[in-house]
């Protein structure tokens, strides 16, 4: 559990500095592989050590991969999503709706 | 399959909650004109970023924030022919009397079963939390009605079948 949280840190710690279609495309897809790591159980404690900016980012690229129409791993986002409302707020999908991905290349904070 | 319909709809709550902060915003192009700016997309810097939750490839739901008013297409999941056109005529006939709904939009987005607009004045008329309740309450109805659609055609189908097939019978 703790390399998945490492592991997602990373993957949104890294973010920032992707300014390529190509780099944010391997970006957007370790930060899929990381949450499809997590099991159930892990994913509340887990949301609780992320800092509000990696939360914005990672409702952000949650968004992201809800537009893709995968059924299974949207069952998955779909329940992050909840979860990362329950601590981010309806702040945090403020944020997505007013700073999207596609214009980002410094963090909203 | 209904243990992703709970947090399907409650990320459409969710964003919806988010994407209903609308204001007041008169035209900024033709004087003394108010107008929902996400139907026209003219301004880049009244919209916000559109947001698409794809449960499955065939239900989805399209929210596209404004600084005035908020779009909402949703596309219901119809599983075969017979939905498909139970979904059509349904949708066609709560969209002729779209006056009578007041948020619903007349026409539905490309892509999508049926649309809702809702401007800033319908959210000074109406309570915000009321008007997010209504669509996912909408959103969670619908699929009720079309399997229930679904269902009383073929047993009235089946019943006129074996009516009618009984004169033949000796």
């Amino acid at each position: 559990m703790e390399s998945c949280a490492h592991q997602i840190r990373q993957a949104l710690d890294s973010a920032p500095s992707n300014t390529t279609e190509e780099q944010q495309a391997a970006s957007f897809q370790r930060v899929k592989d990381s949450i499809l790591k997590v099991r159930e159980n892990d994913i509340d404690p887990l949301i609780a050590t992320l800092t509000p900016g990696q939360v914005d980012l990672l409702m952000k690229y949650l968004y992201k991969g809800l537009a893709v129409p995968d059924a299974k791993l949207n069952a998955v986002l779909l329940l992050w999503h909840e979860k990362l409302t329950a601590v981010g707020g309806v702040g945090c999908i403020m944020r997505s709706l007013t700073n999207p991905l596609h214009h980002f290349l410094a963090p909203s904070n | 399959m209904s243990n992703t319909l709970r947090p399907y709809l409650t990320c459409v709550r969710n964003t919806l909650t988010a994407a209903l902060c609308i204001q007041n915003f008169p035209c900024q192009q033709v004087e003394r004109h108010n107008r929902p700016e996400v139907e026209y997309q003219n301004s880049k810097e009244l919209l916000l970023s559109p947001i698409l939750i794809c449960r499955t490839e065939h239900e989805k739901c399209l929210i596209e924030p404004s600084i005035n008013s908020v779009r909402i297409s949703v596309k219901v999941k119809q599983a075969d022919e017979l939905e498909q056109i139970l979904t059509a005529k349904f949708t066609s006939f709560l969209q002729q009397r779209a006056e009578a709904f007041r948020i619903m939009r007349r026409k539905p987005i490309e892509g999508y079963d049926i649309s809702f607009l809702i401007t800033n004045t319908h959210s000074e008329e109406m309570y915000q939390h009321k008007l997010v309740d209504f669509v996912c309450q909408f959103m969670e109805d619908i699929d009720k009605e079309i399997s229930e659609l679904k269902l009383s055609v073929n047993t009235r189908g089946r019943q006129v079948a074996s009516e009618f097939l009984q004169a033949f019978t000796i």
